[in-house]
């Protein structure tokens, strides 16, 4: 029996309370609360908002020796050590677990670069330490081509960084 | 001039992975939980891990007529109208609230490029509908250079595309 996903759960909020005093008549504190959420659930499956396939790990990666995770052959399950094939890329979530200033996470280029969520080969974005990252398309996905555009490349700037990575996706 | 209080971040992706028939006998179903949880409080002020401004909007972008955010200039409280400026952005939070495939938002690129959280000039990347970014580094952060780079550029590939945008930061 295949490996199955269901009810993913993402659940992403921000708030940050901007306060200022004296507005209007009085010396009292107005405030306003800039709020950000994304809250929603999937179901297992194929198709438009369905998880098919999931990774997750904890990686160390040395400055210097690159982090290549291939999103067609390398990852597979915890369960029964079965391939995790991710097609199509619904998601990438990395935690850089590093608290010293100056390890930033590099994510993208390297060779056959899983490219379609970016606009050029070569392109890709920091993650600085304690920092967070987190690219999600439920509905179109970011499509990988095995053995021409499916490397995940993440390096370390500086030192040694540990890193919390999940990838999310279907077969189509 | 406000002030930005506290600020929480809260971000949980989670989903179950099963699989029936591992090991001995063929009725018992295992289960595998995927769990990337990222739970912070920050207080006021400058420096590392503190928020000082907040910025945030619903905009509508159409095709051909990017949205260019100018992260040293343009943008102003909701409380007095006073300028925000966002000399180090902490964090950077955007939905593409369309539905529609082929609805992606490009971003990045555009004159006075703020890249800072690339990784090099011009690269860019895409938030496909329904989907979203989040981009969050409180230690160093990802300092803007008025005038020169400042300008975070969000491009709708295709329609009229509506987009939350929030943008957190400090002066030092």
């Amino acid at each position: 029996m295949p490996l199955e996903i269901a009810d993913v759960e993402l659940n992403m909020r921000l708030i940050a309370r901007e306060r200022k005093t004296g507005i209007g008549v009085g010396a009292g504190t107005s405030a306003y609360d800039h709020l950000w959420s994304y809250v929603a659930r999937f179901q297992g499956g194929l198709g438009s908002n369905r998880v098919g396939a999931a990774y997750s790990g904890r990686h160390t990666i040395v400055n210097g020796t690159p982090l290549d995770l291939d999103l067609r052959s390398s990852l597979t399950s915890v369960l029964d050590g079965s391939v995790v094939s991710f097609p199509i890329v619904m998601g990438i979530f990395v935690s850089n677990l590093s608290t010293t200033s100056g390890q930033t996470i590099r994510i993208g280029a390297g060779g056959n670069p899983f490219i379609s969520w970016l606009i050029a080969t070569g392109d890709g974005l920091l993650v600085g330490p304690s920092g967070f990252k987190a690219l999600w398309s439920p509905i179109d996905g970011y499509a990988t081509t095995a053995a021409t555009a499916d490397i995940l490349r993440l390096v370390s700037d500086v030192g040694t960084v540990s890193a919390d990575v999940a990838i999310l996706g279907r077969a189509s | 001039m406000t002030v930005v209080g506290e600020a929480s971040l809260a971000f949980r992706v989670s989903l179950p992975e099963t699989k029936s028939g591992l090991g001995i006998g063929a009725a018992g179903v295992s289960r595998y939980q995927h769990v990337l949880d990222y739970v912070r409080k920050y207080s006021s002020g400058i420096g590392i891990e503190r928020v000082g401004a907040a910025y945030g909007v619903r905009a509508s972008i159409v095709a051909g007529t990017p949205l260019d955010v100018d992260l040293a200039n343009d943008l102003t409280s909701v409380l007095d109208g006073s300028a925000v400026t966002l000399p180090i952005i902490m964090g950077l939070f955007i939905v593409n609230l369309s539905d529609t495939p082929g609805e992606h938002l490009l971003l990045g690129q555009g004159g006075i490029d703020y890249e800072d959280w690339i990784l090099t000039a011009e690269d860019a990347m895409r938030v496909g509908a329904g989907g979203l970014h989040v981009h969050w580094d409180p230690i160093d952060g990802m300092p803007t250079n008025g005038d020169t780079s400042d300008i975070l550029r969000i491009a709708a590939a295709t329609g009229t595309i509506e987009v939350d945008l929030l943008v957190v930061g400090r002066l030092q």
